[in-house]
């Protein structure tokens, strides 16, 4: 289930949302039913694996029972986490990796070991390193330990964030899990957050979807510049506005059920550099591998070596949690690169006080992220950046006129979406604040409108980061 | 003001949801919960375990509340106008994207697909029936495309392509096809009297066009008599009947994106006496309707035609169901059976004039199969009238 799916939209959140305010009263029923509807939501792309997501819940829900009894007992205390991240890593492994290392077994050593083929659980990577937040947050004493089974279990569990997140840390909603209030007026901000991003999903996310696919679709060979950047530009942007819809849509709905999320994305796009983009993008995940990787690697308090090594290891790293392919270990380990020479050659320095920083982040972004969306054909997504530069089908061609003509109003939508122009002509203009807030309410009414007419009918509707 | 916002917007959420649940649940409760404990089996996988099961039951859900959702047809219309508003020529709906035609018709676009497991199948018939010896001719209709550059800009389409490849696998292995394109260009037909604007088939002038080759074939095999007379396009008076007809792709976007079509009612200028059987659906209790009369009283369905503004009106010539029987007395002894798809329907209701029995089968909507019907119906010929999306492997069951 998606949130921008009808099913979704008019019956599950519907159901939900009628029980939970009109019908349950008591903090442990309404959890209980949160919890219920949780897995009900997970089970309904694939029954069996709520069974692989319960039991990695479980495990970690021991392991923080362990990790209290021995707080005092250090050497006993590091070896249950040892044994439980060794668990949710192995688990990870084993779904999301287990096909890429045989395959790449056999590719290197010339051998024929069976290839198992494993179906992915959606949204394993999400839930296992919430699960893992919540194991090491008990080990550094960071959040309590959570007695209840059916806490934990809604902790990691709950819908709005469970198969895209944000990456809920424990510590994040670990009073709000006993001890929260639901009000009116959060419900109704929470609600207005919830309209953002069905817009940004279903709007903008899906028919830029429309134009990246066709451009990746094509013969590399066949594009033009105009066609490939267009393409490519397109793609980055159903990536931003599919996975910021969804966590608008995620911090949306735990407001209405009275959980804080933490933000996860903050205009990437303004971004003067790779360094701020990634402290603008997917913030939840970035902070989890500074706090749970980077920083226990050394972060950058030891030499240069090693503060370049321990980039790598962190960027190579996001990308192989991105996906189980070669593309994505290039993606990540291409971030490595610009990262360190951002850090350590003037570039930085000099893009963060210059324009062209922007130009430069976006041009970099843009180019980088179609080995993401080729996935194990690294062929193509080199054909295709090729072209972009100039390697294929001349600089304009009927392609990219039909894209501008098919996709222009949602590309200029998209720049405006994506860049904080709402303020920025609000002090241009001096606009008054209310003003400006019943422009938004306008646009945010009539937007609803188009979006339910596209959800109604069973527009094109994918999700990219189930992928991940 | 923020706070003002915040509540209008979120009951504008809220009472959509609510609103679209309970119109869909009220309309179509009875087929989802239908869906969820009857007709999930479509979707059960065999040796299908517990989970099986459970995902069979949420697919067939899922599926049966996406087509019962209330409003849709509204919703779609509304989609279409702002899509044609931004100056789109390509309009998204989900799983097809529909064109305006430089000549103005409405057009699903087409991927490229292999069709040649399909052209093998109709080979394989053409084998069964030459042990019979009963010649096979195959009459492909095609969609819309009938000219060059008719797409806009940068649109890519496989339609011309897969036509060529279906067109030339049939002819390689000796079928005699009648290409629905060659009889365009022979009649001099234009895409106005050609194509229709809001739907994806044929218009009855190109069908009954391709059933006067169609007849010109089959007499050419020797195999079966047919009456000449009723191919002689002299023989006949053709009526243009203005804006009546409203095809499904164009009650998609609403009359406010597209014009209604124009019908041509073609009927003999001899006399006729012919009986039409044609099967009822199941969930109507199965058996047969009878009619005798004149082609125009028995063959054809002028109460279609009933009733003010524009309506889908190209069931007059013939409804979709699975067997359609004619017997013309005064025709050449002779059975033909013709296997066909909706584009087929006017077709087989044009050969009621010319043959003394007709068998018209439509095997997307039963359980017989083409072995069945050759083996009860014994046919001196065959004649197979599919549109290009019967032949990507859509809806196919020709043989066992």
């Amino acid at each position: 289930m998606v949130f921008s799916d009808s099913i979704f939209l008019f019956f599950f959140l519907t159901t939900v949302l009628l029980v939970y305010f009109l019908i349950l009263r008591g903090r442990k029923a309404r959890n209980l039913f949160l919890m219920v509807m949780s897995l009900v939501f997970y089970a309904w792309g694939e029954p069996w694996f709520v069974f692989v997501m319960v039991g990695s819940i479980a495990v970690n829900w021991l392991a923080g029972l362990f990790l209290d009894r021995y707080k005092e007992d250090p050497a006993r205390k590091k070896r249950v986490l040892v044994l439980t991240v060794t668990f949710n890593l192995l688990l990870l492994g084993v779904f999301k990796y287990l096909m890429f290392l045989m395959k790449n077994i056999n590719w290197a050593l010339g051998l024929q070991l069976p290839v198992p083929h494993i179906i992915l659980p959606i949204g394993i990577s999400f839930f296992t390193f919430q699960a893992m937040s919540y194991v090491i947050d008990v080990y550094r004493g960071d959040g309590q330990v959570q007695r209840s089974f059916w806490n934990v279990c809604l902790y990691i569990s709950l819908f709005p964030q469970l198969i895209a997140g944000p990456i809920v840390r424990y510590q994040t909603v670990a009073e709000e899990i006993e001890d929260r209030n639901e009000n009116f007026d959060e419900f109704c901000e929470g609600g207005r957050r919830f309209v953002v991003g069905l817009i940004k999903k279903v709007l903008l996310a899906n028919n830029l979807a429309l134009l990246a696919d066709h451009a990746f679709g094509l013969d590399p060979a066949a594009l033009s510049v105009g066609s490939g950047w267009l393409g490519a530009v397109a793609y980055l942007w159903q990536v931003y506005f599919d996975f910021s819809g969804y966590s608008d849509m995620a911090i949306g709905m735990g407001l209405m059920f009275g959980f804080h999320f933490l933000e996860n994305f903050n205009f990437p796009m303004v971004a003067r550099s790779i360094t701020e983009f990634w402290r603008r993008w997917h913030i939840s995940l970035g902070t989890w591998f500074r706090d749970y990787l980077y920083i226990p690697l050394g972060g950058s308090r030891r030499k240069t070596g090693r503060v370049i090594l321990n980039t790598v290891i962190v960027w190579t790293l996001t990308g192989l949690w991105h996906g189980a392919e070669w593309a994505f270990i290039i993606w990540g380990f291409s971030f490595a690169v610009l990262l360190i020479l951002e850090k350590y050659t003037p570039l930085g320095k000099w893009m963060d006080a210059h324009p062209a920083g922007h130009l430069y982040a976006m041009a970099a972004m843009t180019t980088v992220t179609v080995f993401i969306n080729v996935g194990g054909d690294l062929g193509h997504a080199t054909g295709f950046i090729a072209s972009m530069y100039g390697g294929g089908n001349g600089f304009w061609d009927d392609t990219a006129t039909m894209y501008v003509r098919e996709y222009g109003f949602f590309v200029l939508a998209a720049l405006i979406t994506a860049l904080p122009v709402g303020p920025f002509l609000q002090k241009t203009l001096r606009i008054p604040e209310n003003a400006m807030q019943l422009l938004r309410g306008i646009g945010l009414l009539a937007g609803l409108a188009l979006t339910l007419t596209y959800v109604v009918m069973g527009g094109y509707n994918p999700f990219i980061y189930f992928n991940f | 003001m923020k706070r003002i916002v915040n509540i209008t917007v979120t009951c504008a959420l809220l009472l959509s949801m609510l609103g679209i649940a309970v119109c869909t649940l009220m309309v179509g409760g009875r087929s989802m919960a239908y869906a969820f404990f009857v007709t999930y089996t479509t979707y059960l996988e065999e040796d299908a375990g517990l989970f099986g099961n459970i995902s069979a039951r949420i697919t067939s859900l899922n599926s049966a509340i996406n087509n019962n959702l209330a409003g849709k047809r509204t919703f779609e219309k509304i989609n279409a106008v702002f899509q044609m508003k931004l100056g789109k020529q390509m309009l998204s709906f989900g799983n097809t994207t529909m064109v305006r035609l430089k000549t103005g018709q409405l057009y699903d676009l087409m991927g490229d697909t292999d069709v040649s497991d399909d052209v093998k199948t109709i080979v394989n018939l053409k084998n069964g029936l030459d042990q019979r010896g009963v010649p096979l001719v195959f009459a492909y209709a095609h969609t819309q495309l009938y000219e060059e550059d008719l797409l806009p800009t940068g649109v890519e389409d496989s339609n011309l392509k897969v036509a060529d490849d279906i067109v030339g696998g049939l002819r390689d292995a000796g079928i005699a096809v009648v290409d629905s394109r060659q009889v365009y260009r022979d009649y001099g037909l234009t895409m106005e009297d050609a194509v229709l604007r809001t739907d994806q088939h044929w218009s009855i002038m190109t069908a009954f066009c391709t059933y006067l080759e169609c007849v010109k074939a089959l007499s050419g095999t020797g195999a079966i008599r047919l009456d000449l007379a009723a191919a002689d396009p002299d023989n006949f008076d053709i009526e243009i009947l203005k804006n009546v007809h409203m095809g499904d792709v164009g009650k998609r976007v609403g009359a406010s994106v597209v014009e209604p079509d124009d019908l041509h009612l073609i009927t003999p200028r001899f006399d006729t006496l012919i009986t039409r059987r044609v099967s009822k659906p199941t969930v109507e209790g199965g058996g047969f309707d009878e009619k005798t009369g004149s082609f125009s009283e028995a063959c054809l369905f002028l109460d279609k035609l009933e009733g003010d503004g524009p309506a889908n009106r190209y069931d007059v010539y013939g409804l979709h169901r699975e067997l359609t029987y004619f017997t013309n007395p005064g025709a050449p002894e002779g059975r033909l059976l013709i296997l066909k798809d909706s584009f087929g329907t006017p077709v087989s209701t044009f050969f009621s004039l010319a043959a003394r029995e007709i068998c018209a089968l439509d095997l997307r909507k039963g359980r017989l199969t083409a072995d069945q019907i050759i083996e009860s119906f014994q046919p001196d010929a065959v004649l197979v009238v599919y549109c290009q999306e019967m032949m990507r492997g859509k809806n196919y069951a020709f043989v066992d």
